[in-house]
């Protein structure tokens, strides 16, 4: 089979894999050696979806032993197979990154004989590469359930950064669509890469020099809207993944349809707001210091999708604002609807050299379409907003209800359908975005 | 009647301009850049460049806001903007008497205007280091073509020179009539050159191909969305991407009507 074909059947495989990011670790150049990493990632092109292109994201193979029923390499899928030989893609690799075409190399694999015979052809790429290819730019490995831990060692001092899928929200919802893959043979890697981080963090506070294991840490992803799953179960999953596995992300896949399972949704679009819905909750808890509890509970389990979280909570806690933009400290600032952790450190600087009046923060690049209906500049609203539950609630769901009539108007009405379908308007806009494919923040 | 002080151009020039307007007494009115649009009445004083002139407004400026604030005016400096003498003139008088403080004053004019300056500038350089395509010419050198609306060489041709610092290399600005020269030791700018250049290597080809193939693959075709994919990659920037080349992509011998990610070849020697 030619190369161009087999990428084409192993790029096709990966796709739907949603973590491609090549940041979390800085690392200059080495003489002699192609390549540098740098933390905050970069995305070098955008596909036609508009998602980002940072890593060449592949396959070593899509032959699968395995039957996921949500996964398009399942073995009951008809399907094109195609297997790289760990030369080819190393090649192929340094071949893009020279071209500056790519930030380095995101491999995955279908499991064809063994979880460790998987694992063994992905770590001779990665050793072709960072030896006889002297490739030091950013590789992000994905390990396969059920692997030994020798192997997952080996795989971890060759790559930047290693992740394990958990795949679906739940142990039930893995039982029935994975049935051979075990929660066991997912967390327990899962604990020996954060095991291992935390070792080698010790080692290289003694031995600066000491090899570095998974460098930028780990991340996961899972799917969502394959199963009945509530953003509640999903979020506190994401929580605890954090919190007990020291996860730098977890990323959330709207599901598309390519199974054929009848515990699977058929011909639903991807639920793409609720992705997104989803991304923003995990901002909030990554960066903006809310947990679960505080935005989701047993009897509201569902994020609003006429909100973004933020403003969801902050409607159900107006006792809490309005905030005086001049006093407020940091955490209480970044409750804010519409202020991000950027807006706040600006307006913590600004102030220590004078005081802040709506001008300013206007001037100051602030956005107010949100923010102006929680905030006081010493002790005054701004003209013409009322601090009142419908009033702001009128206000901040304008756009979307406005939008989402357009949208009903192009799906019912006769003509121009076309382009609303291709375009999922409901998605918000650019910079959160941008990072939050890109990995940055 | 203002007096309006004239530097040449250059971030060095310009320095001297301003040390050259805390000298005198009173104070000029503005400074800007020879060449600039004349006012009737105003009268127009040429600053010739002088590096040691030029050293002590930048050693004032490290020493009273820190290198942060000084990497910023450089920065704006490359801006194309016609009142950006004058505005980083005004900007580094307050710079002067408000010290590291002063990049936090986003609400003062003269603080944002500079801050949007640096901010255009750096925005473009950042989406540069994503876009730029490098192809392999024959001998061995490894050639890619920019059209940048800022002249942003400086800013990013280290970051080139880290990552390849293995592989010689050449980044062309054609608007602004640069190239940045790596030669595996170290880089310069060139101003002044004659290009010739080799035919693409033979592999060129074969890459651009698969690079096209994994582009058009990588997409999920329910979620295809053209203005997000605008949004991220600017459609100006089109030109000089391999992946949205028509096929073949781009040999200017075989196929003069594709738009290429070469120049013209011009006939000229490399320096």
């Amino acid at each position: 089979m030619e190369l161009a074909e087999k990428l084409r059947i192993l790029a096709d495989a990966a796709k739907y894999d949603a973590a491609c990011t090549s940041s979390g670790n800085d690392r200059g150049k080495k003489t002699g050696y192609l390549g540098t990493a740098c933390a905050p990632g970069i995305c070098h092109s955008f596909a036609a979806d508009g998602r980002c292109i940072s890593l060449l994201k592949v396959l070593m193979t899509n032959y699968c032993m395995y039957d996921c029923q949500y996964c398009i390499n399942r073995r009951s899928n008809d399907t094109e197979r195609a297997e790289f030989t760990p030369e080819e893609l190393a090649r192929l690799t340094v071949e893009f990154y020279r071209r500056n075409y790519i930030e380095g190399l995101f491999l995955s694999s279908g499991v064809r004989k063994s979880p460790d015979d998987s694992m063994e052809q992905m770590c001779r790429v990665l050793e072709l590469l960072r030896g006889p290819y002297r490739f030091n730019g950013y590789i992000h490995a994905k390990a396969i359930p059920g692997a030994s831990p020798e192997l997952i060692r080996k795989l971890g001092m060759l790559c930047d950064r290693m992740s394990i899928n958990i795949e679906l929200p739940s142990e039930q919802s893995l039982k029935q669509l994975a049935p051979d893959k075990k929660k066991q043979a997912i967390l327990t890697p899962m604990a020996a890469v954060r095991d291992g981080i935390a070792q080698n963090r010790e080692e290289l506070a003694v031995f600066r020099h000491a090899p570095q294991f998974v460098p930028a840490g780990q991340s996961t992803q899972m799917i969502v809207g394959a199963t009945p799953d509530t953003d509640l179960q999903i979020m506190k999953l994401a929580e605890s993944l954090y919190r007990k596995y020291s996860l730098k992300r977890v990323f959330y896949s709207a599901y598309i349809p390519v199974g054929t399972s009848e515990l699977l949704p058929q011909n639903v679009p991807p639920p793409l707001l609720r992705e997104h819905r989803l991304y923003q909750t995990d901002w909030l808890l990554r960066y903006y210091g809310f947990t679960v509890g505080e935005l989701l509970d047993e009897a509201h389990p569902s994020l609003d999708p006429m909100l973004d979280p933020k403003c969801s909570w902050a409607m159900n806690h107006l006792d809490f604002f309005p905030v005086e933009i001049n006093r407020a400290d940091k955490e209480t600032l970044l409750r804010v609807p519409g202020i991000g952790v950027k807006s706040a450190l600006r307006i913590l600087a600004a102030r220590r050299t004078g005081t802040l009046g709506f001008a300013d923060l206007r001037r100051m690049g602030i956005v107010m379409k949100r923010a102006q209906y929680f905030i006081t500049c010493s002790g005054k609203m701004k003209d013409g907003v009322r601090f009142s539950h419908p009033f702001i609630y009128d206000n901040l769901t304008a756009e979307i209800r406005r939008r989402s009539d357009e949208i009903d108007l192009a799906l019912h009405g006769p003509t121009e359908q076309l382009s609303w379908f291709e375009q999922p308007v409901l998605l918000p806009e650019t910079a959160e975005r941008r990072q939050l494919a890109a990995g940055t923040v | 009647m203002s007096v309006i002080l004239l530097h040449d151009g250059s971030f060095e020039g310009f320095c001297t301009a301003v040390f050259e307007a805390y000298l005198r007494r009173p104070s000029p009115d503005r400074i800007d850049e020879t060449g600039c649009q004349q006012e009737f009445g105003g009268v127009y004083v040429e600053i010739p460049c002088d590096d040691a002139k030029a050293e002590r407004v930048i050693n004032g400026i490290l020493r009273r806001a820190g290198s942060l604030a000084y990497e910023k005016i450089w920065t704006a400096f490359l801006s194309d903007d016609p009142e950006k003498s004058q505005a980083l003139y005004e900007y580094i008088r307050l710079v002067m008497e408000q010290g590291s403080r002063t990049s936090a004053m986003l609400y003062d004019e003269r603080v944002r205007r500079v801050e949007k300056l640096a901010n255009l500038v750096g925005r473009e350089a950042g989406l540069l280091l994503e876009f730029i395509r490098f192809s392999r010419l024959e001998g061995g050198v490894w050639y890619a073509r920019i059209d940048p609306e800022y002249p942003v060489l400086p800013i990013i041709t280290p970051h080139f020179a880290d990552r390849f610092n293995i592989q010689p290399f050449l980044i062309h600005d054609v608007p602004h009539g640069q190239i940045a020269v790596y030669d595996t030791r170290s880089w310069r700018i060139l101003s002044d050159f004659d290009l010739t250049l080799p035919a693409p290597a033979p592999e060129e080809r074969d890459f651009r191909h698969l690079w096209k193939v994994f582009y058009d693959a990588i997409a999920i075709r329910q979620k295809i969305n053209p203005r997000l994919r605008m949004n991220h990659m600017p459609k100006k920037y089109w030109r000089n991407l391999t992946e949205l080349q028509p096929e073949p992509a781009g040999f200017p011998a075989e196929n003069k009507t594709a738009p290429s990610p070469l120049p013209e070849q011009t006939g000229k020697a490399l320096p």
